[in-house]
């Protein structure tokens, strides 16, 4: 299935508003990213999954505009962007699997995006206050911000970027501090937002549990390739080849991990 | 004999003199380590954060710079602002400006190297982090200033600490004049050929008073920077 | 010192035995117990030592008497009579006749014997705006550079030309000169004529430090006045008393001092600088 079918199957109507073109990016002389095209729709939640090193993170990166790749080009609402386009970053947010707090309270995180902004003081506490509610965080917002646990740090690190309403949302791994009950959290808290936003989501994950709680569509890596893109649904269904269907398979991905721990631990 | 040198230290300790030598030495050094950070810091950052060819080069004159030895520093100032010199005209050899200035070119490569570090090691997401939430080239270079800003303190205090110390450069360019130029560490030397060690060790006392402090401070940074 | 460190039972005294002994393997240049009784230890001027004349006169004493080897220490006038005070000395030569005198008399030296003198002479801006050129003297020169408040750089250090230059003061009617044209260096000879030279101001200079710098300097000072006998500058060597310091090298100082007063030592210092400068720089006077 070529990539331009899937977005047909996305609906013609709808024009991509994020978009990449012929990227080809390499690191230390290697290959680390290959692909032809992507395109991500307005309100969709997109999951990015493949094995470690399969360029996930790279492309993320790339999407956000943190880093240029070494060829090709991003369009964001059909506008070519790139690194130093501050206006287009700032409509996009991004969460990472470390969440990196800045010194300071769990307020002044929240809030950083927005003073970055220059947006309003009355308005930034407005904000910051509505979403610290709406995460349930309200009771640390004084706290140490590199103090906190790890799931109240992925909290923090989703309200620090939820707070800017963002078109296109970037979740790198967010669960992958999380325990059971703190992921169907952020899984439920995700959808609603997503919902009322309008928001574009591009979730990086490993589990297929995960995938299977907010994908819309799927994208499979490896090698810096995409080896199968499609609705969550018929990527499940129809695995194209044996490492999708390993991917997609709870169990066999769980076994793989642990082999892969057993290999490093000798 | 020992004892008697430092109990007649601390008697004069008392005294305007030793104060004024003192104070002398805390607004050259001060002065030279302000200026240091007002060029160092906004460099060391801008180094810190760029990737550029050549970049090791730079990094590695810089750490070079750091262990310039101050009568090089000295002989290269007095040459350079020495009548027969490029700056002679202005007549500032053997004046406060001029040991400011060669303290100055002592201190700046130590705040610009460690400053340089400091970014250096502020990990990579956190200002990727900073980017994806919207900070721009100078609200990045903000943040990087603010994660790294202990360390920036250590620049500083390492600098003042490396200066108020030295004696090569401000001796040779400053000429240790009496109640004009003489800072702690020239008059200590001067003491000490005369044979009168009471004084040198009064200011030897403040000198390492004023160490212990910085090394203090120091050390509780360095602690907090671990703990963080 | 030593006694007080090896009493039992201090745990303090550990660390400074080690200290000690690594300052003692420092000093002895790889020999065991630092000052065997072949070393010499003089304690004399910097100024001395600039002149270059300890490079021809040591190796002339040390192979007339090949057990001895001799180890200057280069200091001030006041750091090396101290020295001597100290017991960190064998023998101090110096030129500072009347800290000498007092020297013997408080038994810190045995004896002062006279063996050379140099010269000074007073170098200032060719301008020379207080008239030195001219002067019968060098204690009226001085006072005229008083008196027009003309820039005149100190050496400032007790040091024998420090002390020289204060008795032409007050030779010339200054009591204690001071006023921003009087400024104190506090440092050697060498850096206090570089200053004069760079400010163009008068300063009195020893002819040794004179003739070897002469060269590199700006142009700023030329000698204005020089031969007054109270330019002379005479200099006298003084073993360290070895009833107050039994650790002294007693025969080694002793042999050296007479060295430099005998007609072999008094020849080589006699001819010091005659081939480099065209004049020597010592005039050799002690007593046969």
């Amino acid at each position: 299935m070529s990539d331009n079918q899937v977005a047909q199957t996305n609906g013609a109507a709808a024009s991509p508003l994020l978009k990449a073109e012929g990227l080809w990016h390499a690191r230390g002389g290697r290959m680390v990213l290959d692909i032809r095209m992507i395109e991500f729709f307005p309100g969709e939640t997109l999951c990015l999954m493949g094995r470690n090193g399969a360029g996930k993170s790279t492309l993320v990166s790339i999407l956000n505009l943190l880093e240029k790749p070494s060829r090709g080009t991003v369009l964001y609402g059909g506008e070519r962007v790139g690194p130093g386009s501050k206006a287009a970053r700032r409509r996009m947010a991004g969460v990472f699997q470390q969440p990196h707090m800045f010194a300071g309270t769990v307020e002044s995180n929240v809030a950083y995006g927005l003073r970055m902004r220059r947006v309003p003081a009355a308005e930034i506490e407005r904000r910051v206050g509505a979403v610290l509610d709406d995460l349930g965080i309200e009771h640390i917002r004084n706290h140490d911000a590199r103090s906190l646990s790890g799931g109240e740090a992925q909290r923090v690190a989703l309200a620090r970027a939820i707070v800017l309403k963002p078109e296109v949302l970037f979740l790198d791994e967010p669960a992958g501090n999380l325990d059971r009950l703190a992921r169907q959290d952020l899984h439920r808290d995700l959808r609603r937002i997503a919902v009322q936003e309008n928001t574009t989501v591009i979730y990086v994950t490993h589990s297929p549990e995960e995938a299977r709680a907010v994908a819309g569509r799927i994208a499979i890596l490896d090698g810096g390739r995409i080896r199968q893109i499609g609705r969550a649904r018929e990527v499940f269904g129809s695995p194209a080849d044996d490492l999708v269907a390993r991917l997609l398979d709870r169990e066999s991905a769980d076994s793989k991990r642990l082999g892969h721990i057993g290999r490093k631990a000798v | 004999m020992f004892l008697d040198s430092i109990r007649q230290a601390l008697g004069l300790l008392a005294s305007a003199e030793v104060w004024s030598i003192i104070l002398r030495s805390v607004e050259v050094s001060g002065t030279a380590v302000a200026v240091a950070a007002v060029i160092g810091i906004p460099l060391g950052v801008l180094i810190g954060l760029a990737r550029f060819p050549g970049r090791g080069a730079v990094v590695a004159v810089i750490n070079t710079g750091m262990a310039l030895p101050p009568v090089v520093v000295g002989l290269i100032v007095f040459m350079i602002l020495s009548r027969s010199g490029p700056l002679g005209s202005l007549q500032l050899l053997y004046t406060k400006q001029a040991m400011v200035l060669a303290q100055l070119v002592l201190a700046v490569p130590l705040v610009l190297g460690i400053t340089v570090s400091g970014i250096g090691g502020i990990p990579r997401e956190v200002l990727m982090q900073a980017k994806s939430l919207g900070a721009g080239r100078l609200q990045l270079a903000l943040a990087a200033l603010n994660e790294a800003k202990l360390t920036l303190v250590l620049a500083i205090i390492a600098g003042m600490g490396r200066i108020i110390a030295e004696v090569g450069a401000v001796m040779m360019v400053g000429g240790n004049f009496k109640g004009e130029t003489q800072v702690m560490t020239t008059t200590i030397l001067e003491e000490v050929r005369k044979g009168e060690y009471a004084l040198g060790l009064a200011l030897g006392i403040i000198l390492l008073t004023i160490a212990l402090a910085a090394n203090a401070v120091m050390s509780r940074i360095q602690g907090g920077v671990m703990t963080r | 010192m030593k006694k007080r460190v090896l009493s039992r039972g201090s745990a303090a005294a550990v660390p400074i035995l080690v200290l000690l002994s690594i300052l003692a393997s420092g000093c002895g240049d790889g020999q065991a117990g630092g000052n065997s009784t072949s070393d010499i230890i003089v304690a004399s001027t910097t100024s001395t030592k600039d002149s270059g004349l300890f490079d021809v006169l040591l190796p002339a004493f040390e192979q007339a008497y090949p057990d001895y080897r001799v180890k200057v220490n280069a200091v001030g006038t006041g750091e090396a009579l101290k020295l001597g005070e100290k017991c960190d000395a064998d023998v101090v030569l110096v030129h500072s006749p009347e800290a000498e005198e007092k020297f013997v008399t408080d038994e810190f030296g045995t004896e002062r014997r006279e063996i050379m003198y140099n010269e000074f002479v007073i170098a200032g801006a060719g301008a020379d705006p207080a008239g030195a050129d001219t002067a019968p003297d060098a204690s009226t020169a001085f006072s005229r550079i008083a008196q027009t408040r003309s820039g005149f750089i100190s050496r400032g250090d007790e040091s024998g030309t420090h002390k020289a230059e204060k008795k032409l003061w007050v030779k010339g009617g200054v009591l204690t000169p001071s006023g921003v044209w009087y400024r104190s260096t506090g440092q050697g000879m060498g850096e206090t004529l570089r200053i004069a030279d760079e400010t163009r101001s008068y300063v009195l200079v020893d002819l040794g430090t004179w003739l070897s710098m002469k060269d590199s300097l700006s142009g700023g000072v030329i000698v204005l006045l020089e031969g007054d006998p109270d330019l002379f500058n005479q200099y006298g060597v003084i073993p360290v008393n070895p009833e107050r310091c039994p650790a002294v090298n007693a025969r080694g100082a002793a042999a050296f001092a007479d060295w430099l007063a005998s007609p072999e030592g008094q020849n080589i210092i006699g001819e010091y600088g005659q081939e480099q400068y065209g004049r020597a720089l010592f005039t050799p006077n002690a007593a046969q």
